[in-house]
């Protein structure tokens, strides 16, 4: 399949966002695809050093995804929200799959606890934090969005305030109160 | 939408946050207000904050990613490489999977870790870690996971090492404190391993919680034991690429980072050493549940491992004993040359504390005897400990020192309480230090048989940096109490130690443990202490003051310190008297039975009204927060120096004998207190040797201040002693270059033995000094009285009246007119003006009587009627007060 051009997928997330359910089966695979390819990289690391640069990696998949410069300015906060909210479906989405899988019965066994060493580090259950996320738009749909823009999205505090219009401490302050609920949320 | 209730969370956390940690608790005491519910919601997402440490903090697709990643290996399961069968996936480190697999020639399970392709494409580099790892291979200790081999099968590398079941150290912390007794169990093993690793030349270089298994019956096991060069053998390189651009990365390398050395993370070469500082890394993780070096980027990290001095161990765990702290932070000294010289080292003082906590507190008192610190936990749990402590304390001391007979001590005359040093030195708390400093002197003073430097006298050492014992010649005092304290959250920590200064010998030492609530029963036992130390005889009177206290409530007390600090600045800004009213009301509205507290506040109104804003409205106040305080304790030293202060003023009518009677109470109930006001109160009644006595008395509690040293100087002026004056005066002006006194009143000695230019120039001093003064224009207009330019004298009057009538020295002034007129032989008004001067609060019969300026109106008949009056009234406040 050729790879379609950044400006396509900004089309078809603005579609998404219209209600174009097909446009997401589009988006699908494209996110999949990027996905694999990080694992990939993770999988054939060397050394911790080359860890040094996955953030730098993810952030070349967000970029690889969404065409920053092409969208509008008077769109950009609006695009923003709804590639994070096509990351989070997707991802969210993949989390299950996995999870209905193992339970499934197809789980490899684990004897030692070090197996957790990856879930731990990076560890956060996708399925439960989606949910405790809609339970927090609920209360207050502001930090709800700004953990959907920086975890699902990847954007920085500076983007996210600019998305949102508010100020980057703003941002920071909102970040630790939803971040503190949420870990309580899935500490329960 | 927002509720208001979630509204109110949401502030009340932001506000929390920006509190320093140690108020936190206080601050949601108080906004919560008894909303208990609200509280704990509030505490419970701080918590959550707290402990939250990564998470969120990589982006959901690396989390993702990561998944793939963990499944994909999973796939390796069934595989056989050589005679090794893969059975699962155990995990992933830095250096690529671990599998647990059989070993089909002998039957056993092991751990195999297979090495990256990339890795072993390197030739040199694979030489040099084969050699480091066979070296690790050949060494074996129970504590260490014993590497079995390092080979090649089916075109991949693998070491396979000794299969461990059990649970990583990280795991079983998970975010938690562990009990003392495992802490200590724990790391005495890590540091056996290490002890004997390092004397065969092996160094770890990455002991980590993930590094350490421990087995269910509690065995430790030290993984890849000289297998970290393999990651990271390109130190320099690693942290040069950190220093540079990856500061701004989050999330990165965090779990290897955060038990670095400061050596390692500086890129420097590493002995021994640097896996003891990774150790104390790993021992403050089990006493915490948190790292104590952490930052939100790798750089972060790094720069506090650096430099931060990580926060106290109490703070999170209020079971840490006190040695457990030091044993870690000995550990974690930046400088290694500061740290445990060997892993032996440490290991003793594990096993030391370990045993002293196995035989309970009485043999704790036994093993920090030696070290002069006790050992208390919570003051409530741990009360009947207390007792035997005490009791095998005292024990000891009579099997050490029997049979030895006391060497003569020099005789104890003086004290200095230093202010408490905090330890904890990212919270500024110079007002917590000083204020249970001042707490301490007060009760001691309160005996009478010691003389005890007074807070003002010591203060300045809550900021400076200073030997106890140098401090103390400083302050020219035979005994000195130097003393720490750590307060985090509700846990307070005061060590305190009372040395001899002749010889620096340690009279007493002792640890309390608490929460800060107990903080008033921590100061009686100080006070109580030095007093029993010093072998000051205490009347059950004396007894029952120490131990007298004025609020019971902690967070009253932490507020009425605060003030205190505040007030005791008034004189150098009005802000600060303003703080310190704000405060001082808090401190009643947590407490309103804090009779202290109402005495401080009155005294506040009372200096706002005597020097800055003479309206009445502030004397009103004042007066009903002392009816408040005496309502409460009317014996309270504080109400009687206030009430002392308003009565010898304008408003107050300058009511003399009330304002004696109540400083000579105040001193009735503080020994110490009221020396200064008493002797300047004497001095402008002109009963010369109290006025002396009581100076002297002053300047001996407190030699190091400049004021009652400057106000004996004044007196003298006033009784006429102008050679002692000028010597005092230059004593002054040697500590203090711009003390103002010193060229106001320092001028009148010269006119008074004609020495004009020097009166003058001193004149001009003050005036350069404060153009307001008007003292300095009132002598100059005597001064150019005494040069017989009279009219020039008379112009300066109404300036003089304009400016100096609201102060109290106003009746200087006015004398200083009664003079101009006197030498000028205008007999009527120089003697209005000394009336003036009496109604003034200066009823200064002898000066009067002696003073050669009035020499020219003496025969006045009018004079002569003032005089007598004057006489009788004198008469009476000398039958009173002689």
């Amino acid at each position: 399949m050729a790879r379609p051009s950044p400006g396509e997928v900004t089309q078809w997330l603005i579609a998404w966002s219209q209600g174009d359910r097909a446009a997401l089966d589009k988006l699908m695979p494209l996110v999949y695809d990027e996905l694999h390819r990080l694992a990939h990289r993770y999988m054939s690391r060397e050394r911790p050093g080359h860890t040094l640069q996955t953030t730098a990696l993810v952030n070349e998949v967000y970029l690889r995804l969404v065409d920053q410069k092409s969208v509008n300015w008077q769109n950009r906060a609006h695009f923003f929200a709804i590639a994070a909210q096509v990351m989070r479906q997707v991802l969210v989405d993949y989390a299950r799959r996995r999870r209905y899988r193992k339970r499934g019965g197809q789980a490899v066994k684990v004897s030692l606890d070090e197996a957790a060493i990856v879930s731990q580090e990076h560890g956060v259950d996708l399925v439960a934090l989606d949910e405790a996320l809609t339970s927090l738009a609920a209360i207050d749909p502001r930090k709800s969005q700004i953990v959907e823009l920086r975890f699902f999205g990847g954007l920085s505090v500076e983007e996210t305030a600019e998305v949102l219009k508010v100020s980057p401490r703003t941002v920071m302050r909102e970040w630790s109160l939803a971040r503190a609920w949420l870990y309580r949320e899935l500490s329960q | 939408m927002k509720s208001d209730r979630w509204q109110q969370i949401e502030q009340l956390y932001y506000a929390a946050l920006e509190c320093e940690a140690g108020q936190r608790a206080a601050f949601l005491d108080e906004a919560c207000g008894g909303d208990e519910e609200l509280r704990r919601e509030v505490e419970s997402l701080l918590a959550s904050h707290e402990q939250a440490g990564e998470f969120l903090a990589s982006p959901a697709l690396e989390v993702a990613a990561k998944l793939i990643a963990e499944d994909q290996f999973a796939s390796a399961v069934g595989r056989s490489i050589g005679h090794y069968q893969i059975l699962s996936l155990l995990g992933v480190g830095g250096m690529g999977e671990v599998y647990l697999a059989q070993d089909t020639r002998l039957d056993r399970q092991i751990a195999l870790k297979l090495l990256p392709v990339h890795f072993t494409q390197d030739a040199d580099r694979m030489r040099r870690f084969v050699q480091e790892a066979k070296a690790a291979s050949a060494f074996s200790h129970p504590n260490v996971a014993h590497i079995y081999e390092i080979g090649e099968a089916e075109g991949v590398s693998f070491i396979a090492m000794e299969y461990v079941e059990g649970q990583t150290l990280e795991a079983k912390i998970n975010g938690q404190p562990l009990e003392t007794g495992e802490i200590l169990d724990i790391a005495a093993q890590v540091a056996d391993a290490l002890e004997e690793a390092h004397a065969k030349g092996i160094i770890h270089r990455d002991i980590k919680p993930g590094n350490v298994m421990v087995t269910a019956r509690g065995q430790v096991k030290v993984l890849d034991f000289g297998l970290a060069k393999m990651t990271r053998h390109e130190r320099g390189r690693l942290a040069s690429d950190l220093s540079t651009q990856l500061r701004t990365q989050p999330g990165l390398l965090m779990g290897t980072v955060a038990y670095m050395s400061p050596e390692q993370a500086l890129g420097h070469e590493v002995d021994h050493r640097t896996d003891i500082f990774s150790l104390g890394v790993v021992l403050y993780e089990m006493a915490t549940g948190r790292r104590p070096f952490t930052g939100t980027t790798t750089g972060e990290t790094l720069d506090a491992i650096i430099h931060a001095e990580p926060e106290a161990i109490v703070r999170f765990n209020a079971n840490a004993p006190a040695e457990l702290e030091r044993i870690i932070r000995k550990c974690l000294e930046k400088d290694r040359e500061r740290r445990y010289q060997s892993a032996h080292e440490l290991l003793i003082d594990l096993r030391n504390l370990k045993r002293a906590i196995e035989s309970g507190a009485a043999a704790a008192a036994v093993a920090s005897q030696v070290r002069g610190r006790r050992l208390l936990a919570s003051r409530q749990a741990l009360a009947l400990a207390a007792v035997v402590v005490l009791a095998v304390a005292a024990l000891i001391y009579a099997l050490l020192f029997r049979g030895v007979p006391a060497p003569p001590q020099p005789e104890i005359k003086s004290l200095a309480v230093l202010p408490f040093k905090s330890l904890n030195q990212e919270v500024k708390e110079d007002y917590l230090g000083l204020g249970i400093a001042s707490e301490i002197i007060t009760k001691v003073s309160q005996i009478g048989a010691l003389t005890v430097r007074p807070t003002s006298a010591v203060r300045k050492y809550a900021t400076q940096e200073i030997d106890a014992l140098q401090a103390a010649r400083e302050l020219k005092v035979d005994a000195v109490l130097d003393s720490t304290f750590l307060h985090v959250g509700e846990q307070l920590r005061v060590s305190v130690n009372l040395l001899r200064v002749q010889d620096g010998v340690s009279l007493w030492a002792d640890s309390f443990d608490m929460r800060f609530s107990d903080i008033f029963a921590i100061q009686d036992e100080v006070a109580r202490q030095v007093a029993q130390r010093l072998r000051l005889q205490l009347s059950p009177a004396q007894q029952a003051q120490l131990t007298n206290r004025y609020t019971s409530s902690a967070d009253a007390y932490d507020y009425y310190l605060k003030a205190m600090h505040s007030y005791e600045k008034w004189n150098v800004s009005r802000a600060e008297l303003d703080s310190a009213i704000a405060k001082f009301k808090k401190a009643i509205e947590i407490d309103p039975k804090y009779a202290l507290a109402y005495a401080q506040l009155a005294g506040c109104y009372t200096t706002v009204a005597l020097f800055f804003e003479p309206e009445p409205i502030w004397l009103d106040r004042a007066g009903e927060a002392m009816n408040q305080a005496s309502a409460l304790d009317p014996n309270l030293a504080e109400l009687h120096l206030v009430r002392a202060q308003i009565f010898w003023s304008l408003a107050g009518g300058y009511r003399i004998e009330e304002a004696i009677r109540e400083m000579r109470l105040a001193q009735q109930l503080n020994p110490s207190v009221g020396h200064e006001d008493l002797g300047v109160i004497y001095n402008h009644l002109g009963f010369e040797e109290q006025s002396i006595r009581e100076l002297k008395r002053a300047i001996e509690i407190d030699p190091t201040s400049v004021v009652p040293q400057d106000r004996l100087a004044e007196a003298y002026v006033w009784f006429g002693k102008y050679e002692e004056a000028i010597v005092a005066y230059d004593r002054v002006i040697a500590i203090e270059p711009n003390n103002l006194n010193a060229y106001q009143y320092g001028a009148l000695p010269f006119l008074y033995k004609n020495q004009f230019d020097e009166a003058q120039r001193r004149l001009e001093r003050a005036l350069a000094l404060n153009p307001r003064s008007h003292l300095a224009l009132s002598y100059r207009g005597l001064l150019l009285a005494l040069k017989g330019q009279f009219k020039e004298a008379e112009a300066q009057i109404p300036e003089i009246i304009q400016r100096g009538q609201k102060f109290r020295s106003y009746h200087h002034a006015t004398y200083a007119i009664a003079c101009i007129f006197a030498l000028e032989g205008k007999r009527r008004e120089a003697v209005e003006w000394l009336r003036k001067t009496v109604e003034y609060g200066m009823p200064n019969y002898p000066m009067f009587a002696r003073d050669p300026f009035l020499d020219r109106i003496r025969k006045d008949p009018e004079f002569i009627q003032f005089m007598n009056e004057l006489k009788i009234k004198w008469e009476g406040y000398q039958r009173e007060f002689e």
